[in-house]
Protein backbone atom coordinates (compact mmCIF):
# COMPACT_ATOMS: atom_id res chain seq x y z
CA UNK A 1 0.00 0.00 0.00
CA UNK A 2 2.31 2.68 1.31
CA UNK A 3 4.91 3.41 -1.75
CA UNK A 4 4.55 0.28 -3.72
CA UNK A 5 1.72 0.08 -5.77
CA UNK A 6 1.14 0.12 -9.61
CA UNK A 7 -0.79 2.37 -11.85
CA UNK A 8 -3.12 0.31 -14.78
CA UNK A 9 -5.39 1.16 -17.29
CA UNK A 10 -7.58 -1.35 -18.13
CA UNK A 11 -10.53 -1.32 -20.73
CA UNK A 12 -13.46 -3.15 -20.31
CA UNK A 13 -14.86 -5.88 -21.24
CA UNK A 14 -12.08 -7.14 -18.49
CA UNK A 15 -8.98 -9.72 -19.33
CA UNK A 16 -8.85 -12.11 -16.68
CA UNK A 17 -4.98 -12.04 -16.99
CA UNK A 18 -5.10 -8.38 -16.20
CA UNK A 19 -7.82 -8.72 -13.21
CA UNK A 20 -5.51 -11.33 -11.88
CA UNK A 21 -2.03 -9.07 -11.99
CA UNK A 22 -3.69 -6.68 -9.65
CA UNK A 23 -2.63 -6.11 -5.98
CA UNK A 24 -4.77 -4.48 -3.17
CA UNK A 25 -3.71 -0.81 -3.17
CA UNK A 26 -2.93 -0.42 -6.76
CA UNK A 27 -4.62 2.48 -8.47
CA UNK A 28 -6.78 1.43 -11.38
CA UNK A 29 -8.23 4.20 -14.29
CA UNK A 30 -10.87 2.46 -16.30
CA UNK A 31 -12.10 3.27 -20.03
CA UNK A 32 -15.59 1.46 -21.52
CA UNK A 33 -18.74 0.57 -20.42
CA UNK A 34 -19.48 0.09 -16.69
CA UNK A 35 -23.35 -0.59 -14.75
CA UNK A 36 -24.56 1.26 -12.23
CA UNK A 37 -26.98 1.35 -9.45
CA UNK A 38 -27.23 1.84 -5.76
CA UNK A 39 -30.72 0.37 -5.39
CA UNK A 40 -31.49 -2.50 -3.01
CA UNK A 41 -34.37 -3.42 -4.83
CA UNK A 42 -32.43 -3.18 -8.12
CA UNK A 43 -29.70 -6.18 -6.54
CA UNK A 44 -32.41 -7.58 -5.05
CA UNK A 45 -34.15 -7.82 -8.02
CA UNK A 46 -30.97 -9.00 -10.02
CA UNK A 47 -30.62 -12.01 -8.13
CA UNK A 48 -34.17 -13.19 -8.16
CA UNK A 49 -33.45 -12.84 -12.08
CA UNK A 50 -30.53 -14.91 -11.19
CA UNK A 51 -32.56 -17.45 -9.28
CA UNK A 52 -34.90 -17.82 -11.33
CA UNK A 53 -32.67 -18.30 -14.67
CA UNK A 54 -33.66 -15.05 -16.18
CA UNK A 55 -31.56 -13.27 -18.32
CA UNK A 56 -30.42 -9.90 -17.25
CA UNK A 57 -31.81 -7.27 -19.11
CA UNK A 58 -27.59 -5.98 -19.12
CA UNK A 59 -24.87 -8.22 -19.66
CA UNK A 60 -22.74 -9.01 -16.95
CA UNK A 61 -20.08 -11.00 -18.38
CA UNK A 62 -16.79 -9.60 -17.81
CA UNK A 63 -18.11 -6.40 -17.16
CA UNK A 64 -18.22 -4.18 -13.84
CA UNK A 65 -21.09 -3.71 -11.32
CA UNK A 66 -20.89 -0.58 -9.79
CA UNK A 67 -22.35 0.72 -6.26
CA UNK A 68 -22.79 4.26 -7.86
CA UNK A 69 -25.64 6.62 -8.11
CA UNK A 70 -26.40 8.60 -10.92
CA UNK A 71 -28.45 11.38 -12.35
CA UNK A 72 -29.54 10.88 -15.57
CA UNK A 73 -31.62 13.55 -17.48
CA UNK A 74 -33.81 13.37 -20.42
CA UNK A 75 -32.78 16.55 -22.65
CA UNK A 76 -33.80 16.68 -26.76
CA UNK A 77 -30.45 15.50 -27.42
CA UNK A 78 -31.19 12.35 -25.49
CA UNK A 79 -30.22 11.10 -22.08
CA UNK A 80 -27.15 13.19 -20.45
CA UNK A 81 -25.66 12.18 -17.10
CA UNK A 82 -25.56 15.08 -14.84
CA UNK A 83 -23.33 13.40 -12.02
CA UNK A 84 -22.24 10.04 -10.40
CA UNK A 85 -21.20 8.80 -6.96
CA UNK A 86 -20.21 6.10 -5.00
CA UNK A 87 -22.26 4.41 -2.58
CA UNK A 88 -21.11 2.23 0.44
CA UNK A 89 -21.05 -0.99 -0.99
CA UNK A 90 -21.59 -3.09 2.05
CA UNK A 91 -25.27 -2.37 2.09
CA UNK A 92 -25.62 -4.51 -0.98
CA UNK A 93 -23.34 -8.01 0.34
CA UNK A 94 -26.83 -9.99 0.88
CA UNK A 95 -26.94 -10.22 -2.79
CA UNK A 96 -23.39 -9.95 -4.34
CA UNK A 97 -22.36 -13.34 -3.73
CA UNK A 98 -24.84 -14.78 -5.92
CA UNK A 99 -24.61 -11.91 -8.89
CA UNK A 100 -21.11 -12.65 -8.74
CA UNK A 101 -20.99 -16.21 -8.91
CA UNK A 102 -23.79 -16.13 -11.77
CA UNK A 103 -23.39 -13.38 -13.82
CA UNK A 104 -19.76 -13.43 -15.12
CA UNK A 105 -19.21 -9.84 -13.77
CA UNK A 106 -15.53 -9.38 -13.19
CA UNK A 107 -15.29 -6.13 -10.99
CA UNK A 108 -17.74 -4.51 -8.19
CA UNK A 109 -17.15 -1.10 -7.74
CA UNK A 110 -18.25 1.19 -4.60
CA UNK A 111 -16.68 2.31 -1.28
CA UNK A 112 -15.38 1.27 1.65
CA UNK A 113 -14.97 -2.46 0.72
CA UNK A 114 -17.42 -5.75 0.49
CA UNK A 115 -17.84 -8.47 3.34
CA UNK A 116 -16.60 -11.55 4.27
CA UNK A 117 -19.11 -13.46 1.94
CA UNK A 118 -18.43 -11.34 -0.77
CA UNK A 119 -14.68 -11.63 -0.57
CA UNK A 120 -14.97 -15.12 -1.03
CA UNK A 121 -17.24 -15.04 -3.67
CA UNK A 122 -14.79 -12.80 -5.86
CA UNK A 123 -12.31 -15.13 -4.87
CA UNK A 124 -14.09 -17.96 -6.55
CA UNK A 125 -14.70 -16.30 -9.37
CA UNK A 126 -11.32 -14.09 -10.54
CA UNK A 127 -13.79 -10.74 -9.51
CA UNK A 128 -11.81 -7.72 -8.10
CA UNK A 129 -13.08 -4.77 -5.18
CA UNK A 130 -12.53 -1.37 -6.90
CA UNK A 131 -12.87 1.41 -4.46
CA UNK A 132 -13.70 4.96 -5.84
CA UNK A 133 -13.45 7.80 -3.62
CA UNK A 134 -16.32 8.83 -2.27
CA UNK A 135 -17.62 12.58 -2.06
CA UNK A 136 -15.75 13.20 -5.15
CA UNK A 137 -18.63 13.79 -7.50
CA UNK A 138 -17.36 16.66 -9.26
CA UNK A 139 -14.11 14.71 -10.05
CA UNK A 140 -15.20 11.46 -10.72
CA UNK A 141 -18.33 12.28 -13.00
CA UNK A 142 -15.64 13.70 -15.17
CA UNK A 143 -15.04 10.92 -16.83
CA UNK A 144 -18.63 10.02 -18.01
CA UNK A 145 -19.06 10.39 -21.77
CA UNK A 146 -22.00 9.04 -22.38
CA UNK A 147 -25.13 7.19 -21.27
CA UNK A 148 -25.64 4.02 -23.42
CA UNK A 149 -28.82 2.75 -21.44
CA UNK A 150 -31.17 2.94 -18.91
CA UNK A 151 -33.61 -0.02 -18.13
CA UNK A 152 -35.90 -1.19 -15.01
CA UNK A 153 -37.33 2.33 -14.90
CA UNK A 154 -39.90 1.33 -12.65
CA UNK A 155 -37.22 2.25 -9.82
CA UNK A 156 -36.56 6.00 -8.94
CA UNK A 157 -33.47 7.51 -10.93
CA UNK A 158 -30.50 6.20 -8.96
CA UNK A 159 -32.31 3.10 -8.53
CA UNK A 160 -32.46 2.25 -12.29
CA UNK A 161 -29.82 0.12 -13.81
CA UNK A 162 -27.68 2.43 -16.17
CA UNK A 163 -24.87 1.71 -18.35
CA UNK A 164 -22.51 4.34 -19.14
CA UNK A 165 -19.77 4.93 -21.25
CA UNK A 166 -16.28 6.31 -19.24
CA UNK A 167 -12.91 7.39 -20.18
CA UNK A 168 -10.11 7.00 -17.49
CA UNK A 169 -12.53 6.55 -14.72
CA UNK A 170 -10.35 6.50 -11.56
CA UNK A 171 -7.72 6.53 -9.83
CA UNK A 172 -10.14 3.59 -8.26
CA UNK A 173 -7.84 1.61 -6.15
CA UNK A 174 -8.25 -2.15 -5.80
CA UNK A 175 -9.52 -3.20 -2.42
CA UNK A 176 -10.14 -6.65 -3.01
CA UNK A 177 -7.83 -8.52 -5.22
CA UNK A 178 -9.07 -12.01 -7.41
CA UNK A 179 -6.99 -13.79 -4.74
CA UNK A 180 -9.44 -12.78 -1.68
CA UNK A 181 -6.89 -10.45 -0.32
CA UNK A 182 -9.08 -7.28 1.25
CA UNK A 183 -7.31 -3.85 2.50
CA UNK A 184 -10.46 -4.00 4.33
CA UNK A 185 -9.58 -7.09 6.56
CA UNK A 186 -5.93 -6.20 6.28
CA UNK A 187 -6.51 -2.48 7.58
CA UNK A 188 -9.59 -3.76 10.64
CA UNK A 189 -6.73 -6.19 11.51
CA UNK A 190 -3.77 -4.17 11.81
CA UNK A 191 -5.99 -1.38 13.71
CA UNK A 192 -7.58 -4.37 16.51
CA UNK A 193 -3.97 -5.23 17.26
CA UNK A 194 -2.68 -1.42 18.29
CA UNK A 195 -5.81 -0.95 20.35
CA UNK A 196 -3.94 -2.33 23.46
CA UNK A 197 -0.94 -0.02 22.93
CA UNK A 198 -3.25 2.39 21.92
CA UNK A 199 -5.54 2.30 25.20
CA UNK A 200 -2.27 2.05 27.38
CA UNK A 201 -0.97 5.22 25.23
CA UNK A 202 -4.39 7.02 26.10
CA UNK A 203 -4.19 5.97 30.18
CA UNK A 204 -0.68 7.00 30.31
CA UNK A 205 -0.57 10.30 28.62
CA UNK A 206 -3.90 11.51 30.60
CA UNK A 207 -3.56 14.65 32.42
CA UNK B 1 -39.69 42.32 11.51
CA UNK B 2 -38.06 38.68 9.90
CA UNK B 3 -40.15 38.21 6.97
CA UNK B 4 -41.19 34.75 6.29
CA UNK B 5 -39.92 34.59 2.83
CA UNK B 6 -36.56 35.24 3.72
CA UNK B 7 -36.70 32.95 6.29
CA UNK B 8 -37.73 30.17 3.47
CA UNK B 9 -35.41 31.16 0.89
CA UNK B 10 -32.69 31.39 3.32
CA UNK B 11 -33.20 28.45 5.00
CA UNK B 12 -33.07 26.20 1.86
CA UNK B 13 -30.62 28.44 0.34
CA UNK B 14 -27.98 27.07 3.12
CA UNK B 15 -29.02 23.43 2.18
CA UNK B 16 -28.19 24.07 -1.41
CA UNK B 17 -24.52 25.71 -0.75
CA UNK B 18 -23.70 23.24 2.09
CA UNK B 19 -23.94 21.10 -1.09
CA UNK B 20 -21.48 22.46 -2.94
CA UNK B 21 -19.06 24.03 -0.97
CA UNK B 22 -16.39 22.39 2.00
CA UNK B 23 -16.10 24.64 4.81
CA UNK B 24 -13.05 26.39 5.15
CA UNK B 25 -11.94 25.35 8.23
CA UNK B 26 -11.93 21.89 6.58
CA UNK B 27 -10.23 22.84 3.45
CA UNK B 28 -7.25 24.23 5.59
CA UNK B 29 -7.01 21.02 7.40
CA UNK B 30 -7.45 18.79 4.07
CA UNK B 31 -4.46 20.68 2.64
CA UNK B 32 -2.71 20.30 5.58
CA UNK B 33 -3.44 16.28 5.81
CA UNK B 34 -2.28 16.20 2.10
CA UNK B 35 0.78 17.68 2.94
CA UNK B 36 1.58 15.44 6.10
CA UNK B 37 0.36 12.18 4.80
CA UNK B 38 3.43 9.61 4.22
CA UNK B 39 1.35 7.43 2.71
CA UNK B 40 1.50 7.78 -1.35
CA UNK B 41 -1.79 6.04 -1.82
CA UNK B 42 -3.37 8.55 1.21
CA UNK B 43 -2.07 11.91 -0.53
CA UNK B 44 -3.11 10.88 -3.72
CA UNK B 45 -6.84 9.95 -2.60
CA UNK B 46 -6.75 13.43 -0.74
CA UNK B 47 -5.32 15.53 -3.57
CA UNK B 48 -8.03 13.80 -5.26
CA UNK B 49 -10.54 15.14 -3.10
CA UNK B 50 -9.03 18.79 -2.42
CA UNK B 51 -9.29 19.07 -6.36
CA UNK B 52 -12.81 17.73 -6.49
CA UNK B 53 -13.98 19.86 -4.47
CA UNK B 54 -12.52 23.35 -5.69
CA UNK B 55 -14.23 22.05 -9.08
CA UNK B 56 -17.45 21.87 -7.34
CA UNK B 57 -16.86 25.33 -5.99
CA UNK B 58 -15.82 26.59 -9.16
CA UNK B 59 -18.58 24.99 -11.37
CA UNK B 60 -21.50 25.28 -8.64
CA UNK B 61 -22.01 21.18 -8.19
CA UNK B 62 -22.40 18.99 -5.69
CA UNK B 63 -19.36 17.88 -3.80
CA UNK B 64 -21.52 14.16 -3.39
CA UNK B 65 -23.96 13.02 -4.96
CA UNK B 66 -25.95 12.11 -1.96
CA UNK B 67 -27.71 15.54 -0.59
CA UNK B 68 -28.43 13.08 2.15
CA UNK B 69 -31.73 14.86 4.46
CA UNK B 70 -31.36 18.26 5.68
CA UNK B 71 -30.53 18.59 8.91
CA UNK B 72 -31.10 22.29 10.79
CA UNK B 73 -29.96 23.02 14.36
CA UNK B 74 -32.04 26.47 14.88
CA UNK B 75 -31.55 29.11 17.23
CA UNK B 76 -34.35 31.58 18.19
CA UNK B 77 -33.21 35.22 20.39
CA UNK B 78 -35.68 35.85 22.17
CA UNK B 79 -36.02 39.13 20.74
CA UNK B 80 -36.51 38.09 17.10
CA UNK B 81 -39.65 38.82 15.50
CA UNK B 82 -41.20 36.84 12.57
CA UNK B 83 -44.04 37.04 10.67
CA UNK B 84 -45.59 33.70 9.81
CA UNK B 85 -45.27 30.31 11.12
CA UNK B 86 -41.29 29.15 11.44
CA UNK B 87 -41.75 25.57 11.04
CA UNK B 88 -43.70 25.93 8.04
CA UNK B 89 -40.84 28.10 6.21
CA UNK B 90 -38.20 25.35 6.59
CA UNK B 91 -40.57 22.77 5.14
CA UNK B 92 -41.86 25.08 2.45
CA UNK B 93 -38.43 26.38 1.81
CA UNK B 94 -37.37 22.70 1.01
CA UNK B 95 -39.69 21.97 -1.27
CA UNK B 96 -39.16 24.76 -3.35
CA UNK B 97 -35.30 24.16 -3.35
CA UNK B 98 -36.00 20.42 -4.69
CA UNK B 99 -38.22 22.32 -8.04
CA UNK B 100 -35.38 25.00 -8.58
CA UNK B 101 -31.85 23.50 -7.39
CA UNK B 102 -29.67 22.70 -10.12
CA UNK B 103 -28.11 20.34 -11.07
CA UNK B 104 -30.97 18.31 -9.46
CA UNK B 105 -31.31 16.54 -6.24
CA UNK B 106 -31.85 12.88 -6.37
CA UNK B 107 -34.66 11.42 -4.05
CA UNK B 108 -33.22 10.34 -0.72
CA UNK B 109 -35.67 10.92 1.68
CA UNK B 110 -36.97 7.30 2.62
CA UNK B 111 -40.09 6.58 4.82
CA UNK B 112 -38.80 3.92 7.30
CA UNK B 113 -41.83 1.79 7.33
CA UNK B 114 -41.93 0.94 3.46
CA UNK B 115 -38.63 2.23 2.41
CA UNK B 116 -40.66 4.18 0.04
CA UNK B 117 -38.42 7.02 -1.45
CA UNK B 118 -39.48 10.20 -2.13
CA UNK B 119 -38.59 13.97 -1.69
CA UNK B 120 -41.00 14.64 0.73
CA UNK B 121 -41.48 12.71 4.33
CA UNK B 122 -42.89 12.91 7.89
CA UNK B 123 -40.80 15.56 10.19
CA UNK B 124 -38.70 16.46 6.83
CA UNK B 125 -36.25 18.57 7.11
CA UNK B 126 -34.84 17.80 10.30
CA UNK B 127 -34.85 20.49 12.57
CA UNK B 128 -34.58 21.05 16.18
CA UNK B 129 -34.66 24.56 18.52
CA UNK B 130 -33.08 26.08 20.78
CA UNK B 131 -33.09 29.50 22.16
CA UNK B 132 -31.00 32.68 22.42
CA UNK B 133 -32.03 34.61 25.40
CA UNK B 134 -31.78 38.30 24.78
CA UNK B 135 -30.66 38.01 20.51
CA UNK B 136 -32.81 40.11 18.00
CA UNK B 137 -31.79 37.27 15.35
CA UNK B 138 -32.93 33.66 14.07
CA UNK B 139 -28.82 31.69 13.79
CA UNK B 140 -29.35 28.66 11.55
CA UNK B 141 -26.86 25.97 10.81
CA UNK B 142 -27.40 23.47 8.23
CA UNK B 143 -25.37 20.20 8.19
CA UNK B 144 -27.18 17.61 6.19
CA UNK B 145 -26.78 13.76 6.44
CA UNK B 146 -26.31 10.88 4.12
CA UNK B 147 -25.87 7.42 4.81
CA UNK B 148 -22.03 7.04 3.95
CA UNK B 149 -20.84 8.58 7.70
CA UNK B 150 -24.44 8.62 9.14
CA UNK B 151 -24.45 5.04 9.52
CA UNK B 152 -21.76 4.57 12.16
CA UNK B 153 -22.73 6.75 14.94
CA UNK B 154 -23.12 4.81 17.99
CA UNK B 155 -24.29 5.14 21.85
CA UNK B 156 -24.17 3.78 24.79
CA UNK B 157 -25.34 4.36 28.52
CA UNK B 158 -22.82 3.76 31.26
CA UNK B 159 -22.75 3.74 34.93
CA UNK B 160 -20.12 5.91 36.69
CA UNK B 161 -17.76 5.57 33.96
CA UNK B 162 -14.21 6.64 34.42
CA UNK B 163 -12.64 8.07 31.67
CA UNK B 164 -10.64 5.46 30.39
CA UNK B 165 -14.11 3.70 29.97
CA UNK B 166 -15.01 6.55 27.87
CA UNK B 167 -12.26 6.86 25.98
CA UNK B 168 -12.15 3.14 25.17
CA UNK B 169 -16.14 3.48 23.87
CA UNK B 170 -14.54 6.24 21.24
CA UNK B 171 -11.54 4.22 20.10
CA UNK B 172 -13.68 1.25 19.81
CA UNK B 173 -16.40 2.90 17.72
CA UNK B 174 -13.40 4.60 15.45
CA UNK B 175 -12.75 0.97 14.95
CA UNK B 176 -15.66 -0.30 14.14
CA UNK B 177 -16.70 2.51 11.61
CA UNK B 178 -13.31 2.04 10.44
CA UNK B 179 -12.77 2.68 6.30
CA UNK B 180 -17.03 3.49 5.94
CA UNK B 181 -17.52 6.41 6.78
CA UNK B 182 -15.70 8.24 4.16
CA UNK B 183 -12.36 9.22 6.24
CA UNK B 184 -10.63 11.75 6.71
CA UNK B 185 -13.92 12.46 9.23
CA UNK B 186 -14.71 14.69 12.14
CA UNK B 187 -15.62 12.73 15.12
CA UNK B 188 -18.09 14.33 17.77
CA UNK B 189 -18.73 13.43 20.89
CA UNK B 190 -21.67 13.86 23.64
CA UNK B 191 -21.12 13.08 27.45
CA UNK B 192 -23.50 13.16 29.97
CA UNK B 193 -26.98 14.64 30.32
CA UNK B 194 -29.52 11.97 28.89
CA UNK B 195 -29.74 9.75 26.17
CA UNK B 196 -31.75 12.04 23.91
CA UNK B 197 -29.52 15.14 24.80
CA UNK B 198 -25.99 13.36 24.37
CA UNK B 199 -27.00 12.26 20.86
CA UNK B 200 -27.37 16.24 19.94
CA UNK B 201 -24.24 17.09 21.93
CA UNK B 202 -22.38 14.93 19.71
CA UNK B 203 -23.90 16.14 16.71
CA UNK B 204 -23.38 19.98 17.51
CA UNK B 205 -19.88 18.83 18.32
CA UNK B 206 -19.00 17.98 14.86
CA UNK B 207 -20.01 21.59 13.66
CA UNK B 208 -17.57 23.20 16.05
CA UNK B 209 -14.86 25.13 14.38
CA UNK B 210 -11.71 23.21 13.83
CA UNK B 211 -8.79 24.58 15.67
CA UNK B 212 -11.12 25.77 18.98
CA UNK B 213 -9.79 24.05 21.89
CA UNK B 214 -12.00 22.74 24.29
CA UNK B 215 -12.88 25.09 27.15
CA UNK B 216 -12.67 21.81 29.98
CA UNK B 217 -9.57 20.80 30.19
CA UNK B 218 -10.33 17.87 30.90
CA UNK B 219 -11.53 17.27 27.51
CA UNK B 220 -8.92 19.32 25.59
CA UNK B 221 -6.76 17.12 26.87
CA UNK B 222 -8.74 14.15 25.86
CA UNK B 223 -9.46 15.45 21.88
CA UNK B 224 -5.64 15.75 21.75
CA UNK B 225 -4.78 12.18 23.07
CA UNK B 226 -8.16 10.56 21.27
CA UNK B 227 -7.29 12.10 17.49
CA UNK B 228 -3.69 10.92 17.94
CA UNK B 229 -4.71 7.32 18.96
CA UNK B 230 -7.46 7.67 16.07
CA UNK B 231 -5.03 8.68 13.55
CA UNK B 232 -2.67 5.70 14.68
CA UNK B 233 -5.36 2.98 13.65
CA UNK B 234 -4.49 3.85 10.30
CA UNK B 235 -7.52 3.41 8.29
CA UNK B 236 -6.54 6.68 5.97
CA UNK B 237 -8.42 8.49 3.45
CA UNK B 238 -10.95 6.79 2.20
CA UNK B 239 -9.58 3.84 3.91
CA UNK B 240 -6.71 3.48 1.71
CA UNK B 241 -4.32 2.94 4.62
CA UNK B 242 -2.55 6.54 5.76
CA UNK B 243 -1.83 8.60 8.73
CA UNK B 244 -5.39 10.75 8.36
CA UNK B 245 -8.43 9.01 9.60
CA UNK B 246 -10.02 12.15 11.40
CA UNK B 247 -9.23 15.83 11.02
CA UNK B 248 -10.58 16.15 14.39
CA UNK B 249 -12.72 15.01 17.01
CA UNK B 250 -14.53 17.66 19.32
CA UNK B 251 -16.42 16.55 22.41
CA UNK B 252 -18.95 18.16 24.68
CA UNK B 253 -20.25 16.69 28.13
CA UNK B 254 -23.52 17.74 30.17
CA UNK B 255 -23.99 17.15 33.93
CA UNK B 256 -26.61 14.07 34.58
CA UNK B 257 -27.20 11.77 36.71
CA UNK B 258 -24.86 8.58 37.52
CA UNK B 259 -25.56 6.65 33.87
CA UNK B 260 -24.06 8.81 32.07
CA UNK B 261 -24.68 8.20 27.42
CA UNK B 262 -22.03 8.42 25.36
CA UNK B 263 -22.45 9.71 21.86
CA UNK B 264 -20.20 9.23 19.38
CA UNK B 265 -20.96 10.50 15.85
CA UNK B 266 -19.14 10.90 12.54
CA UNK B 267 -19.31 13.90 9.35
CA UNK B 268 -17.32 12.82 6.32
CA UNK B 269 -14.53 14.47 4.57
CA UNK B 270 -16.48 17.19 3.20
CA UNK B 271 -18.06 18.23 6.81
CA UNK B 272 -20.76 19.56 5.43
CA UNK B 273 -21.68 22.85 6.91
CA UNK B 274 -23.40 26.25 6.33
CA UNK B 275 -24.39 28.96 8.92
CA UNK B 276 -26.66 32.25 8.47
CA UNK B 277 -28.37 34.45 11.05
CA UNK B 278 -31.79 37.01 9.88
CA UNK B 279 -31.95 40.12 11.76
CA UNK B 280 -35.29 41.52 12.86
CA UNK B 281 -33.79 44.59 10.52
CA UNK B 282 -33.90 42.12 7.92
CA UNK B 283 -30.61 41.54 7.43
CA UNK B 284 -28.71 38.31 6.57
CA UNK B 285 -25.40 37.44 8.18
CA UNK B 286 -23.43 34.72 6.46
CA UNK B 287 -21.47 33.04 9.33
CA UNK B 288 -20.44 30.08 7.38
Amino acid sequence: MDGHSHSYDLTLPFVQDELNQLKIGDLVYLTGEVVVTVGLPTHKRIKEYIDAGKQLPMDLTDGMLCQVGAYIEDTESGQVCRYINPSTSTRFDPFLPTIIDHSGVKAIGGKGGVGPGTVAAMQRNGCVYLSFVGGASALTSEAVEDVVEVVWKDFILQFRLTRLRVKRLGPLTVGVDTKGNSLYVDLQKQAKAKFEDLMQELNDGRL
Amino acid sequence: MIQYETLKRLSADLYDWSLKKIPEDTKQRLAEARDGETGENAKKVLEFMIRSSQLAEDHDRFLCSDAGVPVYSVKIGSQARFEGHIKSAFAEGFDELVDRIDPPLLKFVQNPLTNERSFKGKDMPIVSWDVIDGADYIDITCSPKALGSGRWASLEIFVYPELADIEEYILKTAIKAGSQHCPPVMIGVGIGGSFDHAAKMAKMATLRPMGTTNEEPILADMETRLLKAINKLGFGPMGQGGDTTALGIHIDYSAGHGFTPVAVCFNCWINRRTRARIYNSGKIERIE
